[in-house]
C-alpha cells in the first residue's frame, strides 16, 4: 500500500493521514480492482451449468407466472449469468464464522429491546384500532378496488375443473 | 375395543398432531381489526383493514395480545419459551392468502418442548399413565375463507377475509399416541385447557380449532390427514387409515406407503391429496420488516402469576376430598 | 435565488418538459396544498415537490409504473406524503421509474424511458434508475425537491446523472409507511434538490418516529444519537482505497482532486482507508434483494385491487398466472432469480451466506466510524473517520439505445452500475450524492456512520 502504514481495525484499515495533494494523487492513481471482476472476465471459473428446464419451470411455478409463452431457454440462459454473478460469495470466507449471526443483517437494533412484563401490559391496553389504517369494521368497501367482486366478496375464477391441478 | 376394527399389536401405530388454535383475541394479530373470526352473521369483508387485504404500502404490526396468550399456553403446557422468537414468512399463492404468504413461525418458534399427561383416572385411557409431548408452539395468521360455487360450466370461488390474519397458535405432539382413545383424550383435554385459560373458544365446528394427523405403521412412511372438521372425523378417518395401511402391508403392497403423502377425508374414506412430487416448496424467509420477539425473563413470572389452577390440578384436589 | 418557486409558473412549464422527458405518470389536477397552517410561516409552505410513483397517494394514482397496477388508487396516503401535505407543499405529480423500482437506467417503465434533460440536443440518453423521473423533475426546475426512493442507490444514480443533490438518510429515519415496498431490509425513502438548505428541511420534516412503520427507528434511539453527537474538529474524511476504480468517466479525476484540495484547504484531515467487505457487496445485494422482492411482489394477483386479466385467474394449473404474466420483463426476471434464492437449497448456501457477509460489511464500516453505531453497539473508533467520500458512478449516463443492448447481453451488466452505491444501503448508512459541478453528470457521495445524517448535511451545505 504505498507509503501509507494501515491501522487494523477489524477487516478495516485506517491508514496514514495524507499530508499533501501529491500523495493523494499517487493514491488515487492506483486502481485497486476492476468493477468488470464481477463479469467474470478477468477471472477463469468453470462455466456454470444453466439450471435444468425443469429447474425453470418449477421455478416459473413458484413464481406464479405461466409457462406457456416463457422462453425456456433464454430464461436458462440469463438464470446461468445472474448465478455465476452472485455464487462469488460461495468463495468469500466469513469473518469471524464463529460469532456472525445472519439475524444481525437486519438493520435494526442488534440486541432487540426486551419486552418486559410491564411493558407488555402496557402496550396491549395502549392498542386500539386507527381509522386511517383502514380498522374500523365496515369503515371503508373493501371489495371497493377490485376489478370483480360479488356480494360482497372477492371472486377467484378458476374455470372450467379440467383446468384445475 | 367397542367401535370398529381392532388395533393389532403387529401393525404399530405410531400417531401425532398438529393443531391450529384460533386465538380469541380482541384484535387480529397484525393489524388492529376486530377478530370476529368465528361470527357467522358478519357481512363478507367487515372486519377487513388496508394491511388485511394486502393493499401495496401496508405493513405488520404485532397485536401484543396474542404474545400473552401464546404466553399462558406455554406454561400450561410446561414449553420452554424462547427468549428470542421471529415471525418467517412461507409462501404459496391461494385466494384466501392476500399476501401470497402466511407470516408464521418457522427458524425460531415462539415455544419448544412440553407435554400433556393423559390418565386413567382422568381421561378413560387404557395405560394408567400417558405422557403426549410437544414439539413447539408457534403464532402465526390465519387464512381467509374459500366458498366454492360449482355451475356445470365453471368453480367460482368466493373469498372472505374477515378471518384473514386472525392469530392462529400452531401446536405440534410427538408422535406418542399409540391408539385412538389417547388422541380423543388429548383432543378434550387440551380444548378443556384453552378454554379455561381464556385463549380460545376450542370449537372443532366452527373451525377455531383444526385437528390434522400425522400417522405411520411399522415405520413406513408418515401420511398426513387433512379436512377433518370434528372429533369424530378425526377418529374415523385414522381408523380408516389403519385399516388401509394394514390391509396393504399385509398383502405386501407397501410400493405407495414408501413416500409421505398428504390424504383428505370425505367423510367415508382418505383420499390422496398431494404426494412428495407435488409438494410445494414454501421458501420460508424470515420477515424483513417484523421485529424479533424479545421476552425478558419477567414476562414468563408475571404472566405466570395470572395464570388459573389448572385443570387437572382442580380433578385432583376435588378427587382427594 | 428565491427559496421556492412558482407553482402557477411550474404547471405551465410542465407540459412541454413532460412531452420531452417523459418526467412524471400523473399530474395533479389540483396541486394547491389545502393547509389549515395557511397563518404560521411553516418552512415548507408553499413548496412545489414531486412523488415517486410507488409512493401512495390518495389524490391520485399510484402505478409504480407497471401495468400490475394500472389504475390504481389507495385509499390512503403514506406518511411521508402525510407529512408533506401538513407542511402545506404543493404536490405537482407521481414521477416515473423503473417499474417496481427495479432497475438502474430509469427504462423499464410502462410508461417509456425517462430521457435525461441534460442533453436535450443530442442521442436519447438515460436518466438513471430508478428514481428517475424524481431527478429529471428537479433537474428542469419543475419541483424545489422530489421524493424518490432508494433501495441499491435508485435515488444518488440518477441524482448524480441530473447533477442534483441525492439524499439517502439512514435507513428507518423516515417512514416508510405507504412506500410499495421491493426489498425492505434496504428501501429507503430519499430526497432530491438542487439546494441543500431545502432538502435539509424537507429532512427535518419527515424524519420522525412513525408507530405505522415496524422499522421506523424508534424515539429512543433517536435520543440516543441526539446525545452522541459531539462538535468534531477537524474533520476526519476517508478516501476508500476499494473504490478506486481504473474506468472512471473522462473529468472525474480532475474534479474529484479538486474538490479534496478545497477540503485540504478547509483544515479538514483525509486519510486512506481500505474496507474490503465492500468489493462483495454486489453479489450480497442481488441474493437478498430479488428474493425479498419476490416474496413482495406475490400479492399481486389480480384479485383485491390493480390490474386483472378479464378471462381467467389460473393458466397451466398456476394461479394468478394470467394476470401476473403482465408483470414487465425485469421484475420477472427478478421475481424468478429471487424464488431461485429462497429455494431451499439456494436458501442455506446463497442466502443465509450473504446475510452473514452483510454483518462483516457493517462492523468492517462500525470499525473505521469515530460516531457510535446505535444498531449495533459500536462505541465508535476514537481514531476513526466522520465522513467518507465515494464516486457514485464509475460511467456518464449512456445512451438508452446502449443501455438495452447491454442489459440484453447480461443482466450483470446493468448490475454493476451499483457499485459505489449499493454498500452503503446495505449498511443503512446516511449518504448523499452531490454533483461536482454544475450541469455535470458527475458526482460523488458524501457518506456518515448510521444516524450521523446531520454531520453529512453540514458537510455538503459547508461546501455548497
Amino acid at each position: 500500500d504505498g507509503s501509507h502504514r494501515f491501522v487494523s481495525t477489524g477487516g478495516a484499515k485506517i491508514g496514514k493521514k495524507f499530508e499533501n495533494m501529491n500523495q493523494i494523487r499517487d493514491y488515487l492513481s492506483r486502481p485497486v480492482w476492476s468493477v468488470h471482476e464481477y463479469l467474470g472476465i478477468n477471472t477463469k471459473e468453470e462455466k456454470l451449468e444453466p439450471p435444468s428446464a425443469e429447474a425453470v419451470k418449477k421455478l416459473l411455478r413458484l413464481s406464479g407466472l405461466p409457462l406457456e409463452g416463457a422462453d425456456i431457454k433464454e430464461i436458462q440462459m440469463r438464470l446461468a449469468k445472474q448465478l455465476s454473478f452472485i455464487n462469488k460469495l460461495h468463495n468469500i470466507p466469513v469473518e469471524g464464522e464463529k460469532h456472525t449471526k445472519e439475524y444481525d443483517a437486519r438493520l435494526v437494533q442488534r440486541n432487540t429491546k426486551q419486552l418486559n412484563y410491564t411493558k407488555l401490559l402496557e402496550g396491549i391496553s395502549h392498542q386500539k384500532q386507527d381509522a386511517e389504517l383502514g380498522e374500523v369494521s365496515g369503515s371503508w368497501k373493501a371489495t371497493g378496488l377490485a376489478a370483480e367482486s360479488k356480494n360482497a366478496y372477492f371472486v377467484v375464477k378458476e374455470g372450467l375443473l379440467k383446468n384445475r391441478k | 375395543h367397542s367401535h370398529g376394527a381392532p388395533f393389532r399389536p403387529e401393525y404399530a401405530l405410531k400417531c401425532g398432531l398438529e393443531i391450529h388454535t384460533q386465538l380469541n383475541t380482541k384484535n387480529k394479530l397484525f393489524s388492529q381489526s376486530t377478530n370476529s373470526a368465528t361470527s357467522l352473521v358478519d357481512a363478507p369483508n367487515h372486519h377487513t383493514s388496508y394491511y388485511d387485504i394486502a393493499l401495496p404500502g401496508t405493513q405488520p404490526v404485532l397485536n401484543l395480545e396474542a404474545i400473552l396468550f401464546a404466553m399462558k399456553l406455554s406454561l400450561a403446557l410446561g414449553s420452554q419459551v424462547n427468549s428470542i422468537s421471529q415471525f418467517d414468512r412461507k409462501h404459496y399463492f391461494y385466494g384466501d392468502q392476500p399476501q401470497g404468504y402466511q407470516l408464521t413461525q418457522h427458524y425460531r418458534p415462539f415455544a419448544r418442548g412440553g407435554k400433556i399427561n393423559l390418565s386413567k383416572e382422568l381421561d378413560d385411557i387404557d395405560e394408567s399413565a400417558k405422557e403426549i409431548g410437544i414439539l413447539q408452539l408457534q403464532i402465526e395468521q390465519d387464512t381467509g375463507k374459500s366458498h366454492y360455487t360449482e355451475t356445470d360450466k365453471d368453480v367460482i370461488t368466493l373469498v372472505d377475509l374477515n378471518r384473514s390474519n386472525v392469530p392462529l397458535i400452531e401446536l405440534v405432539t410427538k408422535p406418542d399416541f399409540s391408539d385412538i382413545k389417547q388422541v380423543r383424550a388429548f383432543i378434550k383435554k387440551y380444548q378443556n385447557l384453552v378454554r379455561h385459560l381464556h385463549i380460545s373458544s376450542g370449537d372443532l365446528e366452527t373451525g377455531a380449532m383444526r385437528v390434522d394427523v400425522n400417522l405411520s405403521i411399522n415405520e413406513y412412511a408418515r401420511v398426513e390427514l387433512k379436512n377433518l372438521p370434528n372429533t369424530s372425523s378425526i377418529i374415523n378417518a385414522i381408523k380408516y387409515e389403519y385399516q388401509r395401511q394394514v390391509e396393504l402391508i399385509s398383502v405386501g403392497d407397501t410400493s405407495s406407503l414408501m413416500e409421505p403423502e398428504t390424504r383428505g377425508w370425505t367423510g367415508s374414506s382418505t383420499v390422496k391429496l398431494r404426494s412428495k412430487e407435488t409438494t410445494i416448496d414454501y421458501r420460508y424467509m424470515p420477515d424483513p420488516e417484523l421485529p424479533y420477539i424479545n421476552l425478558a425473563p419477567d414476562v414468563i413470572s408475571g404472566v405466570r402469576g395470572l395464570m388459573p389452577q389448572l385443570p387437572d390440578d382442580i380433578m385432583r384436589i376435588l378427587m382427594k376430598k | 435565488m428565491p427559496l421556492k418557486r412558482s407553482l402557477k409558473e411550474s404547471i405551465e412549464r410542465l407540459s412541454s418538459f413532460q412531452s420531452k422527458y417523459n418526467i412524471f405518470t400523473s399530474i395533479n389536477p389540483s396541486p394547491y396544498s389545502i393547509t389549515n397552517k395557511k397563518g404560521t410561516k411553516e418552512t415548507l409552505t408553499g413548496c412545489v415537490a414531486s412523488i415517486k410513483d410507488n409512493i401512495v397517494t390518495k389524490d391520485f394514482p399510484t402505478t409504480c409504473a407497471s401495468h400490475i397496477l394500472e389504475n390504481f388508487k389507495s385509499p390512503f396516503d403514506a406518511t411521508v406524503v402525510k407529512l408533506l401535505k401538513q407542511a402545506g407543499v404543493h404536490i405537482l405529480g407521481k414521477t416515473n421509474l423503473d417499474e417496481f423500482g427495479m432497475g438502474s437506467g430509469g427504462v423499464h417503465s410502462i410508461r417509456g424511458p425517462v430521457i435525461n434533460p441534460l442533453y436535450p440536443h443530442e442521442d436519447k440518453k438515460i436518466m438513471g434508475g430508478s428514481s428517475s423521473g424524481a431527478a429529471a423533475s428537479v433537474a428542469c426546475d419543475l419541483v424545489d425537491f422530489a421524493l424518490g426512493t432508494d433501495t441499491g442507490g435508485s435515488v444518488r444514480l440518477p441524482a448524480c446523472y441530473g447533477s442534483v443533490l441525492g439524499f439517502k438518510p439512514s435507513y428507518g429515519r423516515l417512514s416508510r409507511f405507504g412506500v410499495i415496498a421491493y426489498s425492505q431490509s434496504l428501501d429507503t425513502v430519499g430526497i432530491l434538490s438542487k439546494k441543500i438548505n431545502v432538502l435539509r428541511k424537507v429532512f427535518h420534516t419527515l424524519d420522525k418516529y412513525d408507530m405505522k412503520d415496524p422499522t421506523s427507528l424508534s424515539v429512543e434511539l433517536r435520543e440516543l444519537i441526539e446525545g452522541n453527537k459531539k462538535v468534531r474538529r477537524p474533520l476526519k474524511v476517508g478516501i476508500v482505497k476499494e473504490f478506486s476504480h481504473e474506468s472512471m468517466p473522462i473529468g472525474f479525476h480532475r474534479l474529484y482532486l479538486s474538490l479534496l484540495e478545497k477540503l485540504i484547504n478547509l483544515g479538514l484531515e483525509i486519510y486512506p482507508v481500505s474496507i474490503p467487505s465492500v468489493k462483495n457487496c454486489l453479489p450480497i445485494y442481488y441474493t437478498l434483494s430479488p428474493a425479498e422482492a419476490a416474496s413482495n411482489l406475490s400479492r399481486y394477483d389480480g384479485i383485491r385491487y390493480g390490474y386483472r386479466d378479464s378471462e381467467l385467474d389460473i393458466k397451466d394449473g398456476i394461479l394468478f398466472a394470467p394476470t401476473r404474466s403482465k408483470f414487465g420483463t425485469e421484475v420477472k426476471n427478478r421475481i424468478i432469480l429471487g424464488n431461485y434464492n429462497l429455494c431451499s437449497d439456494a436458501f442455506k448456501n446463497n442466502f443465509i451466506k450473504a446475510e452473514k457477509l452483510r454483518v462483516n460489511l457493517i462492523d468492517e464500516f462500525d470499525g473505521i466510524f469515530r460516531f457510535p453505531n446505535v444498531l449495533t453497539n459500536s462505541k465508535g473508533n476514537p481514531d476513526g473517520l466522520d465522513l467518507l467520500i465515494v464516486p457514485t458512478s464509475s460511467k456518464l449516463p449512456g445512451s438508452i439505445r446502449d443501455f438495452e443492448e447491454e442489459e440484453a447481453k447480461s443482466p450483470a451488466n446493468s448490475y454493476i452500475n451499483d457499485v459505489f452505491t449499493v454498500p452503503m444501503s446495505l449498511a443503512g448508512l446516511p449518504s448523499l450524492s452531490m454533483p461536482l459541478k454544475e450541469k455535470t453528470p458527475i458526482g460523488l457521495q458524501v457518506v456518515g456512520q448510521y444516524g450521523d445524517d446531520s454531520t453529512v448535511l453540514d458537510f455538503v451545505e459547508s461546501i455548497s
